[in-house]
């Protein structure tokens, strides 16, 4: 069950370089229509394609087995896929973005990516972030070890880890095994500076209980934080079938399991795990893709992106994306 | 790569002829492997697995011992970093390999390779490696086994990855019943009892799942196995039943029926105890897994105690318990097993038991508040008539089945109405059929097109058993209305019940009933082509089974009337019912010789000359069909 | 960002297809080298007929075998497709670019490759040529089986022209099938792209709109800026790529909107316009209403401006995850219309319909 949870990280970043290559990432300065985070954004980004096909050439050499399976899902980039991964890399990122601008300049903050897989923003932040003190990138056993061999390989990317020091923290661990992980978490970062949590697509394949667990233990333990997650949900609407062909299309084809889509299966629903949380007093937002999309791309940028490919499939494109979310909660501000 | 053919065929000619190595053979055949070399390192996977699909040909081409000495090393390399559709395809190649490395005397060299593709991530590709390598196993002598093919499943159950562990679990099937030898015997199963330990689920997974493949060999050759062997089956048994991940123990329910069939089939009864209590801590097992395992197995789990009726009286509160379950799906999967468990029980217990506790449980399941869990029932439930004497049925089956015949959930309807025989054959069928009606007509109307149709094809059977006068009165309206459905496949089925229909009350109920009244149809309706056209179908469907009067009489004059239909589509298929109403009257040709020349040919060359060209095509085959049957 | 803001769709697509990426490690970049995109590069269209194929005994056997064997979602040999394309071109070339339609007939949408819920269609609305049809374009990309239900259409409307009409739509194009698929089945079904390059030529001798009994007006897309009458449609060189711009572009690729007037498309190509336009039209061509495909409704049918236009989608849970209804629509002889909606064909003994998954953000 492990291993075919960690191959979803496969199409995550095939689904990264697909659209990279198709130009919808990196972003241009002014993708958003929220003036304020597009100067950062800049920042972020700085060497965005280059750092990921470095990463896949040095994946290629450590383990032609998982480039190939890499490969054979980079064939035929769907415009409705490369809007959707450019979504959720600039929703992810705009929403830490925007936390990190309520800090006062300078102060120190940390960032904990759960269930990194081969997710490069520990380079991006720690780049453009000198105030940001720890960057800490978890996972399965298997996945941090890649990691690690690839990162450790000769070159740009080694070098600048090198760099990074002690700033940048990568380390295997368990996220249903709460007591192990929130140990060796809070034996590298500082509870009580701002932190920023990332979760993408995680949340999502845990259990119920699980998930709860982890949320409610994180937010108790740290003081000042952002919760950023970005995560499927099953549908609400009467005759929304989505979450229910969406469970069974994974099942069938990759034996792959969503505990809670149907049961977290609106925005709101969704919410509940945080504001479960009764002892922390929190401000939680949630989004759908569609609407982040509509609201808060420009129109120049639009316009860019609809030059990329033809998007015959806009309809779809509506379907897919008002069934995955963008969450940001935070507490202690 | 169609260079590399030619020399590799020629060569392949002369290897099947002398089996000495051809190893000396001229120099062009060292290109096969470098080229496969050099497609082998090809960048485009495609590539790769198309040089790998070739193994077989350069295999020939080198000969078998330049194939073990080049070839499979080279390949053994290759197993270590490619691909994965490139495992695949080496793992079945490697699997036939045999014959080209010179027979199974050099078998063994191939097991490297096949070692470490059997340690790969991919389930695929271990699966692959693990049934070549017990093909191979099959081909190799006692003192192979032991040399090479043993070590090598001692290696994979070692290592440090949870994938060896898990592929050798399937490889020991190739081997236990091969050793004479009871101490190396008995080493294997030590090693396996490791491997049903493991720290890792999926290892003990594994191994409990090929655990009653193994008893069941040992079951077939009864001479080998002795006590030592039984305790450390009995001991893999325990550590299965109790461990602590669900996913492991409900394995144990399979073991648990190979073990009792093992014990059966040597008529050896003094465990049966202990097994009986296995057997019903797995059916009250606090997992739902586990119980629902022990559920969906039942029956075969309790035929294996069949003829011990104080064992099967012990099964019942178990039995019980799960028709109670809080799971549905453990109460779905025990729906389906109740009367083959109440079949065990003989003579008068048997009875006493189905009304005493099976009956009462059968009628909370058939108010189950899962829909799936009624449907799972009502699929065998009517079985149980088999069981009771007529008037127990009455009075205490019958109720529920005409419950259910009321339920909401069309699946449940559908279900017994499918399995009505058994309870037509005891009580008949009248009993029931008010309560059928209703839900035959609901199923009628149903939203869901699939359902209607299925309804449909369970009419003629309905109809033999009712009876005529019940269904002139009750259900032939029904089954004419169904020719107006918006759906084609319905409108289709509808004709098809009509021709079974009347192959069941025959020719003279057909005319009287159907065909006359189906040419009074609504005119309005037939306003609409597809009602026409589904008219014509169903009285051209007819005409093979109604007496040729009818046809002459009734069904042909509405025929010719539609031969100038506005539509092309109607009059093409008169063209084609044409050919069917002179296939009927073909062998009476001379009585009804008017009716032929008179209006059907005439009708048919007027047709031919029609001004569209389907409607040509097919009036001249019908015409050309017409004269052939003529002639 | 060197991204050019101006860069037309053309160079945007090409420039995909030549991946930067794996340029270098990938050799199968070099299989869109060898793309030709110079329409009728297959060679099917050399040598037309100067009139409409006559079917003889003979191809009527061999179309009745094709289909036969098309019917258990088999493909055509490349040879037979070669032949299949040919006779094709001497049936469609001849039709006019309004095809006029006589009732009845069942209007058909999008099928986009899902060859096993086309089937379904049939169980729904009767097989051809017992009931006659009218397809609104997108046959191919998207469904994994785009090869064996553009075969099947197309030799279903050599064998009965009069019985069904196939119309083209905007992934009937070169362009669009190298991005959605279609490129990439033939090539993994055939080991080339022949085959692909001749069912593109083909493409585009498939008329573009339809008119039943003059009075709905059928097409994939929508309505043009550029076209006022439906006798301007008539005029239009319909043989040839689908353009990026102008009337038969648009045809294609416009959408009904509930905004007024014309709009830009967020598709990139074609217009979106408004219930004023399409009242106009239908007024000015004495139209019942226009039917329409090209977009995913959820019912399978959807009404849009007080009914002067409907759309029909015909592939139920489009790409194997919208989870929406299919639909179709009957005219009958008497010009009353009755939709059908059906959902994905159950495949007993299939549980899924190929190992690939649907693309999921995961």
């Amino acid at each position: 069950m492990d291993r075919i949870i960690q191959q979803t990280d496969n199409d995550a970043f095939s689904s990264k370089i697909c659209a990279i290559e198709c130009k919808y990432l990196p972003p241009p300065q002014d993708a958003l229509l929220d003036a304020r985070g597009n100067k950062d954004i800049q920042e972020l980004y700085r060497g965005f394609a280059q750092m990921h096909n470095e990463y896949y050439a040095q994946l290629k050499e450590e383990s032609r087995n998982v480039y190939g399976r890499i490969r054979r899902m980079t064939r035929n980039p769907f415009p409705v896929m490369n809007y959707g991964t450019y979504l959720r890399t600039l929703a992810i990122d705009t929403t830490a973005l925007k936390f990190l601008e309520g800090i006062p300049q300078g102060t120190e903050f940390q960032i904990v990516n759960l269930g990194c897989g081969s997710d490069l923003r520990s380079l991006q932040y720690l780049g453009a972030f000198p105030s940001l003190k720890r960057f800490v990138d978890i996972d399965f056993t298997d996945a941090i070890e890649l990691k690690g061999r690839i990162l450790d390989r000769p070159g740009p990317l080694h070098t600048l880890t090198e760099q990074f020091g002690d700033r940048y923290v990568i380390f295997e661990g368990d996220l249903r095994e709460l007591k192990g992980t929130m140990e060796k978490l809070q034996s590298v970062l500082d509870p009580s500076l701002p932190t920023v949590f990332i979760t993408e697509c995680v949340l999502c394949y845990m259990t119920d209980s699980d998930s709860q667990q982890l949320i409610t233990t994180i937010m108790e333990t740290f003081s000042h934080a952002l919760w950023v997650s970005y995560d499927p949900i099953g549908g609400s609407a009467p005759g929304d079938r989505f979450g229910t062909i969406m469970k069974q299309n994974l099942m069938d084809s990759r034996n792959l399991d969503m505990p809670t889509l149907l049961q977290y299966n609106s925005k709101d629903n969704f919410a509940t795990r945080w504001e479960n949380c009764k002892t922390v007093k929190s401000e939680v937002n949630v989004r759908d893709m569609w609407d982040f999309l509509e609201s808060s791309i420009t129109t120049k940028e639009k316009g860019r992106l609809r030059s990329l490919q033809f998007l015959d499939e806009i309809e779809e494109l509506r379907v897919m994306q008002s069934h995955y979310v963008i969450l940001s909660v935070t507490w202690g501000c | 790569m169609s260079t590399a053919t030619e020399p590799a065929n020629g060569a392949a000619a002369g290897a099947a002829g002398a089996s000495t190595a051809p190893g000396t053979a001229p120099g062009e055949d060292v290109y096969p492997l470098a080229l496969l070399m050099d497609e082998l390192k090809h960048d485009d996977i495609a590539n790769r697995v198309e040089a790998m699909k070739k193994l077989d040909t350069i295999a020939i081409a080198m000969g078998p011992e330049r194939t073990r000495d080049e070839l499979v090393p080279f390949l053994t390399e290759v197993a270590q970093d490619d691909e994965d559709e490139v495992f695949a395809v080496l793992a079945d190649e490697l699997g036939e390999f045999v014959p080209y490395v010179g027979g199974p005397q050099h078998a063994t060299i191939l097991l490297p390779a096949l070692e470490i593709l059997a340690s790969t991530e991919e389930t695929l590709v271990r699966d692959k490696a693990v049934a070549a390598l017990n093909s191979i196993a099959c081909e190799l002598s006692e003192e192979q086994i032991l040399s090479d093919f043993i070590p090598l499943i001692e290696h994979l159950a070692v290592a440090d990855w949870f994938s060896s562990k898990v592929s050798a679990c399937g490889l020991f099937k190739s081997v236990i019943v091969r050793l004479k030898d009871d101490t190396l015997r008995k080493n294997l199963l030590a090693l396996y009892l490791q491997l049903v330990q493991d720290d890792t689920p999926m290892v003990k997974r594994a191994a409990a799942k090929n655990l009653p493949t193994l008893i069941d060999l040992l079951r077939q050759n009864p001479d080998l196995s002795n006590d030592v062997d039984w305790d450390f089956i009995s001991n893999m048994f325990q550590k299965i039943i109790n461990d602590s991940q669900d996913s492991v123990k409900f394995l144990a329910v399979d073991c648990l029926i190979a073990i009792l069939r093992f014990f059966n089939t040597k008529h050896v009864d003094q465990h049966f105890r202990d097994l009986l209590s296995s057997a019903v801590k797995l059916s009250t097992d606090d997992a739902w897994r586990v119980r629902y395992m022990a559920a969906d197995k039942f029956e075969t789990l309790a035929s294996q105690f069949a003829g011990h009726d104080d064992y099967l009286t012990e099964l019942l509160p178990p039995f019980l318990a799960l028709c109670e379950d809080n799971e549905s799906d453990v109460r779905k999967a025990i729906a389906n097993e109740i009367p083959g468990f109440a079949k065990l029980f003989k003579g008068t217990q048997q009875s006493a038991v189905i009304l005493t506790k099976v009956l009462p449980a059968v009628q909370n399941l058939s108010m189950d508040e899962n829909e799936a869990v009624r449907a799972a029932l009502a699929l065998k439930v009517t079985n149980l008539v088999e069981l009771m004497s007529k008037d127990e049925a009455i009075e205490n089956l019958l109720p529920i089945l005409l419950n259910m015949l009321k339920d909401e959930f069309p699946d449940v309807r559908l279900n017994i109405i499918a399995n009505l025989k058994v309870v037509n054959d005891v009580i008949g069928i009248d009993l029931l059929s008010d309560s059928l009606l209703p839900a035959i007509t609901e199923l009628a109307n149903d939203i869901n097109w699939r359902v209607r149709l299925a309804i449909i094809e369970y009419i003629p059977i309905l109809a033999e058993h009712l009876g005529v006068d019940f269904f002139n009165q009750q259900l032939s309206d029904l089954c004419l209305s169904w020719l107006w459905d918006t759906v084609f496949s319905i409108r289709e089925a509808a004709v098809n019940n009509l021709k079974k229909l009347t192959e069941i009350f025959g020719p003279e109920w057909c005319r009287n009933e159907i065909v006359s009244r189906l040419l009074k149809s609504d005119s309005q309706l037939l306003e609409n082509f597809i009602y026409r056209f589904t008219l014509l179908s169903a009285l051209t469907a007819l005409i093979p089974v109604v007496s040729a009067d009818t046809v002459t009489e009734q069904i042909l004059p509405f025929v010719k009337h539609l031969a100038d239909d506005a539509v092309a589509n109607i009059r093409f298929n008169v063209a084609k019912s044409y050919a069917v109403v002179v296939e009927v009257l073909a062998p009476h040709r001379d009585q009804y010789a008017d009716v032929i020349n008179g209006t059907i040919l005439p009708s048919l060359n007027a047709l031919c000359q029609d001004q569209d060209v389907d409607v040509q095509y097919f009036s001249k085959q019908s015409l050309a069909r017409c004269n052939e049957l003529l002639a | 960002m060197d991204v050019d803001m101006d860069v037309p769709m053309h160079d945007a697509v090409s420039e995909q297809l030549t991946p930067t990426i794996t340029e270098d490690v990938d050799a199968s970049g070099d299989d869109y080298q060898d793309i030709d995109f110079k329409p009728g590069s297959s060679g099917i269209a050399d040598h037309k007929a100067s009139k409409p194929l006559e079917l003889t005994g003979e191809n009527i056997n061999q179309l009745d075998k094709w289909i036969e064997k098309l019917g258990k979602c088999e493909i055509l040999s490349e040879d037979d497709v070669a032949r299949l394309c040919k006779m094709a071109i001497d049936v469609v070339q001849f039709e006019e670019n309004v095809k006029p339609i006589s009732v009845p007939v069942t209007i058909c949408g999008d099928v986009h490759g899902q060859y096993h819920d086309l089937m379904e269609l049939f169980k729904i609305g009767g097989p051809c040529p017992d009931t006659n049809y009218l397809f609104m374009g997108d046959y191919v990309d998207r469904g994994y089986y785009s090869v064996e239900t553009v075969s099947y259409l197309v030799a279903m409307k050599i064998r009965y022209p009069r019985r069904i009409t196939i119309l083209r739509g905007n992934h009937e194009s070169r362009q669009i099938t190298q991005v959605y698929g279609f490129y990439d089945e033939c090539l993994r079904k055939y080991g080339s792209a022949n085959v692909w390059k001749m069912f593109t030529d083909l493409f585009d001798y498939f008329p573009i709109t339809a008119l039943v009994e003059n009075k709905i007006f059928c097409l994939h897309g929508g309505l043009s800026p550029m076209i006022e009458t439906i006798d301007q449609v008539r005029e239009l060189n319909r043989v040839q790529e689908v353009p990026h711009e102008g009337p038969m572009c648009d045809l294609l690729w416009s959408d009904p909107d509930d905004r007024g007037g014309w709009g830009i498309s967020p598709r990139g190509a074609g217009f979106t316009f408004g219930q004023d336009i399409s009242e106009q039209f239908n007024h000015t061509n004495n139209l019942t209403f226009v039917a329409r495909a090209h977009q995913l409704v959820m019912e399978g049918y959807a009404w849009s401006h007080q009914q002067n236009v409907v759309t029909i989608f015909s592939a139920p849970n489009y790409c194997y995850r919208c989870g929406n209804q299919a639909a179709i629509m009957e005219v009958d002889e008497n010009n009353n219309r009755q939709f059908l909606q059906y959902d994905p064909s159950v495949r007993p003994g299939e549980p899924t319909v190929t190992r690939k998954t649907p693309d999921y953000f995961l």
